[in-house]
C-alpha cells in the first residue's frame, strides 16, 4: 500500500453553534510526525475530535481526505477501519470489558475479509507491546481505563495505537499529566511505530515531549487556524518566549 | 344482586377447594379456607409505579388446570419438575439419599413429615401479605418441600424446574425449603415456559426457606416464563444465628413480574446477598423488591442489582434495608443500576433505608440512565460497529453483576439469556 496521506482543508467546526476551528488546513503523509501546538482553548482537540467524527462538533466546511476517501463522509467506526487513530486526551472508562477482550474485539472489527485473530497471536501481540510501554500484563484483564490512573490511561490509548496499526495517529496531549519517566516510556512507544507506514499528529501544549519525539515540523494552532509552520526549532522559540509572543504576532 | 353474585363465586371457590384437597390433613385445609377467607377481602394490590387494576387480571380462570405435555430435555435436566399437573417424581442423588436429604411433592409431605413442614409453611411468609399471597396459600398446588439435616452438604445443587405446560390459565407453586443447623444446600429454580405460548396465565409462587443456626442456603432463580404469564413472586426467608442466605436471581420472562424477596436476619451473626440480574424488552413490566430486616446484632446484607430496559419495557427497583434497635455492629448495603436502552423505556430504582440504631453501617445508592454516546463513540472509534459498540457496553454494565452469580451453571444460563435477549433487542 502507499504511504498515507491525511489532507485538512480549510475545515470549519463549530461545537454548539459557535465556531472553533476557522479554517485550518494541514497535510501529514507517512514517516512524518507533525507536532501541533498551541495555547488551551484553541481548538486543538476540536481538530482531533472532529477527525474521528465525534458526535458534538459539526463540521461546517472544509475537506477531510484520508488517501483520497472523504473521511467526514464516513462513520467513526468506518474512520478508524480506514486507518485513523485518535488517543483521546480524556480516554473514557467502559466498566465490565477487560482491555484484553476489548483490543481483541477491536482487531477483529477490522479483520472483516481475514478470519479472527487466534487467541495466543493476540496475546503474544499484546504482551509484547505491554513490554514496551513498561505495562504491568494484569493489566490486560482489568476493565478498560476503569479506575486507571491519568497516566495509566494515556499509556492505555498508546496500547491500542500499538495494537491497532493505524495509518494515521492523532495524539491529543498524550503526555499531560504524566510524570517525565512516563512521557520517555510513551514517547519511546511512539518512536517504537514511527515508520514510512504512519503519520503522525502530535497535539501539546507543552514542548517537553518534543525532546523525545523529534517532530518533522511544527505547527501552532491559534484561535481555530495554524497561525505558523516551521521545523523543530520553532518548538524551542516557544518554549522561550511563550504563546504570548505569538498572540501578539497574529 | 351484588352481594349474592360475590357470594355464588365464593361459595363456587370454596366448592372448587375442598373438592382438590379433599384428602389433605385437616390443620391444613383449614389453613386453606382461613387463606380463602383472607383473599376474598384483600383488594388487588396497589403499587404506584405498576398499575394492575388495567392488567384485568382477575379476568383470568386461573383455578382450570389444562395439562400438557412435556417436552422431554426439560424433564431430564431437573433433579424434580414441577407443572401445573402437580409436582413429577424426584431424582435426588444416591448420595444425597443416604445423607438423608428429602425432596419430595409438599402436598405428600404434609402427611409424612407434619411436624417439620408446620414449622416453616406458613411461618416465614405471612399470607395475608397481599392477595396474590393469600390466593397461594388457598390454592397452592404443585408444591416441593425440601429438608437439609444438621451438618448436612449438599454438594449438587438441587434443581426445580417449573414447567408452564402451555395451557394451564394459572400457576400457584408453593416452596418450602428447610436448611437444618450447619446444613449446606444450593437450590437452581427455573420458572420456565414456551417462549411461543402468548396465552395468559397467572402465577403467584411463594417460597419460604428457614435456615438455621449456622447454614448456609443459596437460592438461584432464573424467570424465564412465557409471554403470557402475570407473575406474582414472592420469596421470604429467615436466617438464624451465624447463618447466611445468599439470592441470586435472573428475571427475564413474562408479561408482568411482581418478584418480591425478604429476608430476616433473626439472630446474631445473621447475614444474606442478594444479586439481581433483570433485562426487559417489548413491553415487559418488571416491579422487583428486594428487602432485609436486621433483628439481631452484627447481621450483614448487600442487596446489588442490574437491569437492563429495552423497547417499551419498565421497570421498578425497590431496596428496602430496615435495622431495628438493637441490632448493633449491623452493616446493610445496596446498589441499583438499570440502563435504558431507549426513550420509551422506564427504569426507577428506589433505594431506601430504615434505621432505627446508631451504631450501625448503612449505604445505598441507585441510579437509571441512558447509554452513554460519548462511550459508544470511544468504542466505535476502535472500529466498533455502532450495534456492536452497544452490546459491548450494554455486556460490560452487567458483567460485574453476571461473574458474581452463583453457581456457576446459573451464571452461564443467565449469560446466555442476556445473549438473547441482546439479539432480539432492536
Ligand atoms: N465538548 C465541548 N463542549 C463545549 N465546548 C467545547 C467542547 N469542546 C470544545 N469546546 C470549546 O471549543 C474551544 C476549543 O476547545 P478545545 O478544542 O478543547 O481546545 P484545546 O484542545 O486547544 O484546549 C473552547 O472554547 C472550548 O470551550
Ligand atoms: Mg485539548
Amino acid at each position: 500500500m502507499a504511504a498515507p496521506e491525511l489532507v485538512i482543508d480549510n475545515l470549519h467546526v463549530s461545537v454548539d453553534g459557535t465556531p472553533v476551528l476557522k479554517g485550518l488546513s494541514l497535510v501529514v503523509r507517512g514517516g512524518e510526525v507533525h507536532a501541533v501546538m498551541g495555547p488551551n482553548g484553541t481548538g486543538k482537540s476540536t481538530l482531533a475530535q472532529t477527525l474521528m467524527g465525534h458526535p458534538r462538533y459539526q463540521v461546517t466546511s472544509g475537506r477531510v481526505t484520508l488517501d483520497g476517501e472523504d473521511v467526514l463522509a464516513l462513520k467513526t467506526h468506518q474512520r478508524s477501519r480506514l486507518g485513523l487513530f485518535l488517543a483521546m486526551q480524556y480516554p473514557y472508562e467502559v466498566s465490565g470489558v477487560t482491555t484484553a477482550n476489548f483490543l481483541r474485539a477491536a482487531i477483529n472489527a477490522r479483520r472483516t475479509e481475514t478470519e479472527p485473530i487466534r487467541l495466543k497471536d493476540f496475546r503474544d501481540e499484546l504482551d509484547r507491546a505491554m513490554d514496551v510501554l513498561h505495562i504491568d500484563h494484569s493489566f490486560a484483564n482489568r476493565y478498560l481505563n476503569e479506575g486507571f490512573s491519568g497516566g495509566e490511561k494515556k499509556r492505555n490509548e498508546i496500547l491500542q495505537m500499538l495494537l491497532l496499526k493505524p495509518r494515521i495517529a492523532v495524539l491529543d496531549e498524550i503526555d499531560s499529566g504524566l510524570d517525565i519517566d512516563a512521557v520517555r516510556i510513551v514517547s519511546e512507544g511512539v518512536e517504537a511505530m514511527r515508520g514510512p507506514d504512519l503519520g503522525m499528529l502530535l497535539i501539546t501544549h507543552y514542548q517537553r515531549i518534543l525532546n523525545y519525539v523529534t517532530p518533522d515540523v511544527v505547527h501552532i494552532m491559534f484561535d481555530g487556524r495554524v497561525v505558523r509552520s516551521g521545523g523543530p526549532e520553532l518548538a524551542a522559540d516557544l518554549e522561550q518566549r511563550g504563546y504570548e509572543w505569538i498572540r501578539e504576532e497574529v | 344482586m351484588e352481594t349474592s353474585a360475590a357470594t355464588a363465586v365464593s361459595s363456587e371457590l370454596r366448592v372448587r377447594q375442598q373438592e382438590f384437597f379433599a384428602t389433605e390433613p385437616a390443620w391444613h385445609r383449614a389453613e386453606r379456607q382461613r387463606s380463602l377467607t383472607l383473599y376474598e377481602g384483600m383488594p388487588i394490590p396497589e403499587r404506584p409505579r405498576t398499575p394492575l387494576t388495567g392488567r384485568r387480571l382477575e379476568a383470568i380462570p386461573y383455578l382450570e388446570r389444562r395439562p400438557g405435555p412435556v417436552p422431554a430435555g426439560v424433564r431430564a435436566a431437573a433433579t424434580v419438575l414441577l407443572t401445573p399437573a402437580g409436582t413429577a417424581d424426584v431424582a435426588l442423588t444416591p448420595a444425597q439419599t443416604a445423607a438423608g436429604v428429602i425432596v419430595m411433592d409438599l402436598a405428600v409431605a404434609l402427611t409424612q413429615h407434619p411436624d417439620r413442614v408446620r414449622q416453616i409453611l406458613g411461618q416465614i411468609q405471612n399470607d395475608a401479605f397481599d392477595r396474590y399471597t393469600a390466593l397461594n396459600r388457598a390454592f397452592w398446588h404443585p408444591g416441593l418441600f425440601c429438608y437439609i439435616p444438621p451438618e448436612v452438604e449438599v454438594v449438587d445443587p438441587i434443581t426445580v424446574v417449573h414447567w408452564l405446560d402451555g395451557e394451564s390459565p394459572g400457576y400457584l407453586p408453593r416452596m418450602a425449603i428447610l436448611a437444618d443447623e450447619a446444613a449446606r444446600v444450593t437450590v437452581v429454580e427455573t420458572l420456565l415456559g414456551d417462549p411461543a405460548d402468548l396465552h395468559r396465565v397467572l402465577v403467584s409462587e411463594v417460597m419460604e426457606v428457614q435456615a438455621r443456626e449456622g447454614s448456609h442456603v443459596t437460592v438461584a432463580g432464573i424467570q424465564q416464563l412465557p409471554p403470557g404469564a402475570e407473575a406474582f413472586l414472592r420469596r421470604s426467608a429467615q436466617v438464624g444465628k451465624d447463618a447466611r442466605v445468599d439470592w441470586h436471581t435472573g428475571e427475564f420472562g413474562g408479561a408482568l413480574s411482581v418478584a418480591g424477596l425478604t429476608t430476616n436476619l433473626r439472630d446474631a451473626g445473621a447475614s444474606m446477598s442478594s444479586v439481581t440480574v433483570f433485562y426487559g424488552t417489548g413491553s415487559q413490566h418488571q416491579d422487583y423488591t428486594a428487602e432485609v430486616v436486621h433483628e439481631a446484632p452484627h447481621t450483614r446484607s448487600a442487596i446489588l442489582a442490574r437491569g437492563v430496559m429495552g423497547d417499551r419495557a419498565r421497570s421498578v427497583f425497590t431496596g428496602q434495608s430496615v435495622i431495628k434497635k438493637g441490632a448493633v455492629g449491623s452493616d446493610a448495603r445496596q446498589k441499583e443500576q438499570t440502563l435504558m436502552l431507549s426513550d420509551q423505556a422506564r427504569a426507577d430504582a428506589i433505594p431506601s433505608l430504615q434505621i432505627d440504631d446508631n451504631d450501625v453501617f448503612a449505604a445505598h445508592s441507585a441510579s437509571a440512565g441512558p447509554v452513554d454516546p460519548t462511550m459508544l463513540y470511544y468504542l466505535e472509534s476502535r472500529g466498533l460497529e455502532p450495534e456492536e459498540a452497544r452490546r459491548v457496553v450494554i455486556r460490560g454494565f452487567l458483567e460485574p453483576v453476571l461473574a458474581s452469580l452463583a453457581p456457576a451453571s446459573v451464571q452461564e444460563r443467565v449469560r446466555e439469556l442476556v445473549e438473547t435477549k441482546l439479539g432480539g433487542e432492536s
